[in-house]
């Protein structure tokens, strides 16, 4: 997608089929209900999609969707979940279900960055995705030196958490 | 990087296990993918279905040839052109898979149906051409009076270039349609 280029539906659906996983991830990770995550699956597509026009391929795009989806999770309103009713879940995973282990420790996973508060959360899963100091930093609007500090702190909050 | 410890190092593995999970499984319902199939065919078709109309009601406006003083010949071949566009048009539109068709049938005919606009470009140019030539050639030979053949020159000069520009964009869009639902079918596939 080139500069001053509106995505076309096609080119969406290819983002979305190309970064489904990311946005999933980050879904899981701020909720524990199958169909918040659903829900905001849903809530973020339509702010990528809407985002799309401005997006100017200045950034990198993996940067882009996980500021949308940040963004999207950490201010969605839990009162007023049902505003948008899209239909049928367009969701065909659902890992709250104790199939195996991969799902048992995906849940053990989401249910630690739970404890943390939204922002932590969102710079621990950032870091978990190995991306960088200063990646994390330009997506939450930190520093990267920040972005330590602050992780140093979430270490800690995680340790004691599970004394 | 600062040093991990043991609760860093377990939760990038269950990181990494979540996305392994994730990347193997579908997440898109694929009624989403066919929704979206559906709605740009139908799109397709009303599109393509303007050029069959544009050449009926070329087909009526070209009676106005004779009764401005062109020869009849000139008239009969104007008229068997557009009806020759119409036939056209009408052939390749047969191309538009219906919607309950399979995904392997719809692919075929969704290529033909691009190549053919793709490719009666070929044959249009030309056959406009010939005719702009013969229309240009009456209206010198003929004895038409002044006061018609200048405002006639610039009112068919005005059309043939909005009416070109027009055309070229129309084909476009719908070449750029096919291309996209030619790239829906191939998405649908591999979710299966």
């Amino acid at each position: 997608m080139g500069k001053d280029k509106t995505m076309t539906e096609h080119e969406f659906e290819q983002l979305v089929r190309e970064y489904r996983g990311t946005i999933y991830t980050v879904c899981y990770m701020f909720s524990s209900d199958k169909e918040e995550v659903a829900d905001l699956f849903q809530e973020i597509l339509i702010n990528l999609w809407k985002g799309s026009g401005k997006f100017r391929g200045d950034a990198a795009l993996n940067s882009w969707i996980y500021k949308v989806s940040l963004n999207t999770c950490i201010s969605y309103d839990r009162a007023k979940r049902r505003r948008i009713h899209a239909g049928p879940l367009s969701l065909d995973i659902d890992l709250f279900e104790d199939r195996d282990e991969r799902a048992r420790q995906a849940g053990k996973l989401r249910e630690r960055i739970s404890k943390l508060g939204l922002f932590d959360r969102a710079i621990v899963l950032l870091w978990l995705e190995n991306l960088s100091y200063e990646e994390i930093g330009e997506i939450v609007g930190i520093s990267a030196k920040n972005v330590s500090v602050r992780l140093v702190r979430i270490k800690e909050q995680l340790k004691s958490a599970s004394e | 990087m600062e040093h991990i410890d043991d609760t860093f190092k377990e939760m990038q593995q269950q990181m990494q296990q979540l996305r392994e999970t994730l990347d193997n499984q579908k997440i898109i319902n694929e009624n989403m993918l066919r929704k979206s199939y559906r709605r740009d065919l139908n799109s397709l078709r009303s599109t393509s279905s303007r050029v069959p109309l544009l050449c009926v009601v070329a087909i009526a406006l070209a009676w106005s040839f004779c009764e401005t003083g062109f020869s009849v010949p000139f008239f009969i071949a104007t008229e068997l052109m557009m009806l020759g566009c119409l036939a056209g048009s009408l052939l390749i539109n047969r191309h538009i898979p219906p919607l309950d068709c399979n995904m392997v049938t719809a692919a075929e005919e969704l290529s033909k149906f691009k190549e053919s606009y793709v490719n009666w470009i070929r044959v249009g140019i030309p056959m406009l051409l010939f005719w702009l030539s013969w229309m240009i050639a009456e209206l010198f030979i003929r004895d038409f009076p002044e006061s018609f053949r200048l405002p006639f020159i610039c009112g068919s000069a005005t059309g043939i270039v909005l009416g070109g520009c027009m055309g070229l964009r129309l084909r476009r869009r719908i070449i750029i349609s096919a291309e996209e639902l030619l790239a829906s079918l191939q998405s649908l596939k591999e979710t299966m």
